[in-house]
């Protein structure tokens, strides 16, 4: 039995303005306890494609639904439906990290005793214990982006997108945020990763979709993509610039 | 190349220029000019009866010199450095002494202007309990100034020394020296003079020659600080952006925020919530913010005196319309600076949601004064 699509992008062209297109005709599928890696160079549309899903840019051609809800349905809903960890930590100057995490927790409607209850082991985990009270426009990149994701974390969507999320981190809070996408998965989450790291990618990510020029260049896991390249004991390192190479 | 550093001041002072009289239009414009020309007239009735009630006892030129001497002696320098000069500018180091020269005659020029309005301000004073003819009055006008030219000088100079708490000594010492000949001038000569030795004005030479030596060995020993050029240039930049923004919207005009722990518990007054968040996240940003909650503190402490002191119900009830009134046209910026920058994304709140919980905090904030100006009048 295959797991349902918890997101599903089928046929979509788009970009910024009408006249210039940056995505075309790209589809694919998270599904339920997977993790699915959007690889790309820089300026190959990966976070054009995250912006499309998130209802930020509208497809001009194709559709995107998250758990079967498309967002011009209902766009209450549909932004609800995941948790986003964008590549560029954004954050109110005037609040704590603390509050942060609370109002993300009471905005997502969770009860506060399950707020407290999950507050904890992140901010243990990720070591911001000591952060709780200080202001995020006095922290390191890295700790904003842990703010950011814990903020997702801490609402446990059923779908994570997650921008880049390793640039900036330390080592141990890459491991950190690495563990808990694990753990979501088994929980049953689906997770889109778009990176540049593609070593973490083939250790810790189920398929992936390559992204070259707009256009998904080829998707599967590893096995699938060394089947199809012809390059069977080769990393994902390897398989990735024989393919943006040759194209 | 060589740099042309007239041709870069020269544009700088007319992007400055162009940035006043933008926001000069707005500010005639404004309502808030309005109350200001009001307080004003105000002021200008009750200003006789306040120079009559000076006792005959009160050393008034030495208040004068006090005065002048803080206006004299505050000598800020707009620079009109932005960031990227830390990188471009400071390998023309040696050939910014021009450029600097010219801020500070800038900066001379607009703190005297300053400084005349205060002395114009103070002259019924002096006219009315002092001599202040022929020679005196030329002094009266002609001080100050000179002081001011070798204020702004000497600070600039000090801008050097990289320890603050140096130059705040420094700053004491120019008040000193300052407030020394302006007391001498304003008293006619008969400050610290003990059995016809004029000590005021040894003091005054000794404090002089001090200066001078210290003054040329700062020159030589320090470097430019830029950072602090630049932080002092941003301060002043933002002063001018607050002062705009109370009529007007200014883009380039970030929040800055304080913690204000001690105020905090009123945000915590509102229960844990869904359809709280919202107003809770609206009410924490306006109680963190600098401006817009400084503003409003200070608008309610102002109304609840004045309230006190009027006499007669219908003084106070005209005062306590007017500072709501003024309230509630500072007030409209709620929410709009959090809702914006790109920030909206991070709760999940529907821009219907935000508006109506910026609207709540608004009304709440509004009772609040409310119910201080009617505790003021019923005390």
């Amino acid at each position: 039995m295959t797991a349902t699509a918890l997101l599903e992008v089928k046929g979509v062209t788009g970009g910024y303005s009408a006249s210039h297109t940056v995505i075309e005709d790209v589809s694919f599928q998270v599904r339920e306890k997977e993790i699915v890696a959007l690889i790309g160079l820089n300026g190959a549309g990966k976070s054009t494609t995250i912006k499309h899903i998130l209802g930020l840019l509208e497809p001009r051609e194709g559709e995107i639904s998250i758990a079967g809800r498309t967002f011009s349905a209902d766009p209450d809903t549909y932004r609800h439906a995941y948790g986003y960890i964008p590549e560029s930590p954004v954050y109110y100057e005037e609040l704590t990290l603390w509050e942060h995490l609370e109002l993300a927790a009471m905005s997502h409607g969770l009860e506060k005793e399950v707020f407290m209850e999950r507050v904890q082991p992140l901010l243990r985990e990720f070591r911001m214990e000591e952060a709780r009270d200080r202001f995020p426009q006095q922290f390191s990149k890295g700790m904003r982006q842990k703010l950011m994701i814990m903020m997702a974390l801490m609402v446990r969507p059923a779908l994570y997108i997650v921008d880049e999320p390793i640039l900036g981190l330390d080592p141990l809070g890459i491991r950190t945020l690495l563990t808990w996408l694990a753990r979501c998965k088994e929980q049953g989450a689906g997770i889109l990763m778009s990176t540049h790291i593609l070593a973490t990618a083939e250790k810790y990510c189920d398929r992936f979709i390559i992204l070259h020029k707009g256009r998904i260049k080829a998707q599967g896991t590893l096995e699938e993509l060394r089947r199809t390249t012809g390059m069977p004991h080769h990393s994902l390192d390897d398989i990735y610039l024989q393919l943006v190479e040759e194209a | 190349m060589k740099l042309d550093v007239e041709a870069l001041f020269r544009e700088r002072l007319h992007r400055f220029t162009a940035e006043v009289v933008r926001y000069g239009q707005y500010m005639a414009n404004g309502s808030v000019l309005m109350v200001a020309v009001f307080l004003c007239g105000l002021l200008a009735y009750y200003y006789p009866s306040l120079v009559r009630s000076i006792p005959a006892g009160f050393p008034l030129p030495y208040a004068l010199a006090v005065v002048f001497a803080i206006f004299v002696t505050r000598s800020p320098h707009r620079t009109f450095l932005v960031e990227a000069d830390l990188l471009f500018l400071t390998p023309a180091e040696s050939g910014m002494a021009r450029y600097f020269q010219k801020t500070q005659v800038y900066n001379f020029a607009v703190q005297s202007i300053g400084l005349f309005l205060v002395m114009l301000l103070c002259l019924p004073l002096y006219r009315g309990t002092l001599a202040g003819g022929g020679v005196q009055g030329w002094l009266y006008w002609a001080v100050p100034f000179v002081l001011k030219g070798w204020n702004v000088h000497a600070s600039w100079i000090a801008m050097r020394l990289p320890d603050k708490r140096q130059r705040a000594a420094h700053t004491l010492g120019r008040f000193g020296f300052t407030f020394f000949l302006l007391a001498w001038m304003l008293g006619e000569g008969s400050f610290l003079v003990w059995r016809h030795v004029p000590y005021g004005a040894v003091v005054w030479m000794a404090l002089l020659v001090w200066f001078h030596v210290r003054l040329q060995r700062m020159g030589k020993r320090h470097a430019y600080q830029w950072y602090q050029l630049l932080e002092m240039e941003s301060g002043l930049r933002r002063r001018f952006y607050q002062i705009a923004g109370q009529f007007r919207d200014v883009p380039s005009l970030r929040q800055r925020v304080k913690p204000r722990r001690w105020l905090m518990w009123v945000a915590r007054l509102i229960p844990y919530r869904t359809a709280n968040a919202g107003r809770i996240l609206f009410l924490t940003v306006f109680l963190r913010s600098v401006d817009q909650a400084g503003v409003y503190i200070r608008l309610v402490a102002i109304s609840a005196l004045l309230i006190l002191i009027m006499p007669g119900l219908l003084a106070k009830v005209a005062v306590a319309v007017l500072f709501l009134w003024m309230s509630a046209s500072q007030l409209k910026g709620v929410g709009t600076e959090t809702r914006h920058r790109g920030r909206s994304s991070l709760l999940p709140l529907s821009e219907q949601q935000q508006r109506h919980a910026a609207m709540w905090v608004r009304r709440a904030l509004l009772l609040a004064q409310t119910a201080v100006s009617v505790l003021a009048s019923l005390l």
